[in-house]
């Protein structure tokens, strides 16, 4: 079997299980109201704020905000990749066959991914309200979403890893957020150091560091390799987890 | 002396411990092609990890996996293709319908397979669940999830299916229906079942293997296991009242082996296990007759359930 095809026949499964939960529903309601009552907020603001361009004053706290919001819902979003195999015991179905742990680990972390992205869709219409007022800076708009997908795609990969570790989908839910906010601190510890070297290798392991780069519009090749290096390591991990049932 | 070929599964010298517990001590272990081979042990004797190894879940300390002669250990993926694998607890997706279900098990399995829809129906049919193919597995009742979880085993064309306790739960029809689908698919799979029901082993299978403290204590064919046990006979004699005297004087023949005596409804039951080939019948009787009347004297034959517990002793 193909690898890709081996991780599609998954992917569409697990796709199908997420998009007949009502979860994905819930989440993605909640997550329509927080961003369109903040874009609504900021909209409004930005009268106030004559001097600052659109993309300062709406679109890079909303990107900011939303890259915030996805550290709550990505756990959640993550939680019943393994954990709820594992309650099931459906995992030892999946190790049993042909697929590697690669194409599982893969299929877990698209249809997952999938599922945010469709979240992240329906915020498209603010780019399409800021238009009719007239904004036209769409390489921001862009890079914003380039980043928040990539951002949230690294949650996803941490979150996979915490699902793996237990067969409780609380636990799950609420370790991958720990790791992912003690990821996120990792800026504060760096503004509180007065070493600089080490404050800027704190700041250059947290996420947010990188995700600023994307939606100022000033992406370097570090933010990118930063990215997948970050899914890399997590989907390591993940693989190690799995790997240690055997052991 | 058989050939390799003879053999679809071959455990050899499998070795495996866990901290501070041998779970398997050199064990091996050979099903033959065609065969359904009994599997069977007390709780913690180590069934489950030789199961497990060779689903490939956990490796060996030491020792090989041959699964149609593929090693197991070194090209799981391919041995992966000929093992259908029905662990302990049966791995449903509970909110998939039952056709879904085994096309997804077809598709993580075996994708390139010709035929698939044919044989999806086909094996369907075979495990009885034409009628409930379209509905969701979750509120089947326990009888049809086991059919679900074998017919799993089965539709990527696995030649060997492994059954980890397949009637555990199951109420006596649905266990008479398991057996015969057991006795169904022995016509063209080799089938290793796991069982604490040692009833069903002496009626689906062809082999037995007795573990026990991580140690192959027996194995081969059912009947030469039967026969190589029936060294020894049991009888059993109903009597009114016994006494010491009776059981010193049966002891003291040399070819009994020993005696139980055990109160049933104000009558007494002695067990005699006697050794070797001899006919000691009328002088058993005669004995017992000089010590007081007798009701009843028959002749067991040693059951499957007999040489466990002999075995496992």
């Amino acid at each position: 079997m193909s690898t890709f095809k081996g991780i599609w026949v998954l992917t569409k499964k697990e796709l199908k299980d997420s998009f007949l939960s009502p979860l994905v529903y819930i989440l993605s309601a909640l997550f329509c109201f927080l961003m369109g009552w903040l874009f609504f907020n900021y909209l409004i603001a930005s009268k106030e704020f004559t001097e600052q361009t659109l993309s300062q004053s709406v679109l890079l706290p909303i990107f900011g905000n939303m890259n915030f919001i996805f550290l709550f819902l990505a756990p959640l979003l993550t939680m019943r990749t393994f954990s709820e195999e594992r309650k099931l015991k459906t995992i030892e179905l999946l190790l049993t066959s042909r697929l590697s742990h690669f194409q599982i680990i893969m299929a877990k972390m698209i249809s997952t991914f999938l599922m945010a992205s469709f979240m992240i869709s329906l915020t498209f219409i603010f780019p399409i309200i800021l238009a009719m007022s007239g904004y036209e800076h769409w390489s921001i708009v862009a890079s914003s979403y380039a980043g928040i997908f990539l951002s949230v795609l690294c949650y996803i990969a941490v979150g996979c890893f915490a699902s793996s570790l237990t067969d409780n989908l609380v636990v799950s839910a609420l370790l991958g957020f720990t790791i992912l906010l003690g990821i996120m601190l990792f800026s504060l510890t760096g503004n509180a150091t007065q070493n600089i070297i080490l404050g800027q290798l704190f700041q250059y392991l947290a996420v947010p560091f990188h995700f600023d780069s994307f939606i100022k519009g000033g992406i370097r090749s570090y933010n990118i390799l930063y990215m997948f290096s970050f899914i890399g390591f997590f989907s390591y991990l993940t693989h190690l987890s799995l790997e240690s049932r055997k052991w | 002396m058989e050939s390799a070929s003879q053999f679809a599964l071959e455990l050899k010298n499998i070795t495996k411990s866990y901290p501070g517990v041998l779970a398997l001590d050199n064990i091996n272990l050979q099903v033959r092609r065609g065969s359904v081979h009994g599997f069977i042990g007390p709780n913690g004797a180590g069934k489950s990890t030789t199961m497990k190894i060779i689903a490939g879940l956990i490796p060996p300390n030491s020792g090989e996996v041959y699964i149609n002669g593929v090693d197991a250990l070194k090209r799981k993926s391919d041995a992966a293709s000929s093992i259908g694998i029905l662990p302990e607890t049966p791995p449903l997706y509970t909110n998939m319908k039952v056709r879904d279900y085994l096309r997804f098990c077809q598709d993580i399995n075996n994708q390139s397979m010709p035929a698939r829809e044919e044989i999806l129906d086909e094996k369907i049919e075979r495990c009885g669940l034409t009628s409930v193919q379209n509905r969701l597995i979750g509120p089947l009742s326990k009888g049809f999830k086991q059919r679900v979880a074998i017919a799993q085993t089965l539709v990527y064309g696995a030649e060997i299916i492994v059954l980890d306790e397949p009637t555990v739960g199951l109420d006596p029809n649905a266990i008479a229906e398991m057996r015969d689908l057991i006795l169904e698919l022995k016509k063209d799979h080799t089938i290793l079942l796991s069982t604490h029901q040692l009833y069903e082993v002496g009626r689906v299978c062809d082999e037995v293997t007795i573990i026990n403290n991580g140690k192959i204590l027996k194995t081969g064919n059912l009947t030469e296991v039967q026969s190589e046990f029936s060294a020894y006979k049991t009888f059993e004699a109903l009597v009114p009242k016994v006494g010491e005297a009776l059981k010193t004087n049966l002891l003291a023949k040399e070819y009994v082996q020993g005696c139980d005596i055990s109160e049933r409804a104000g009558e007494y039951l002695i067990k005699i296990r006697v050794s070797g080939g001899e006919d000691h019948r009328s002088q058993l009787t005669s004995l017992i007759v000089e010590h007081g009347n007798l009701f009843q004297f028959t002749e067991r034959t040693m059951e499957l359930e007999d040489i466990f517990k002999e075995v496992v002793r």
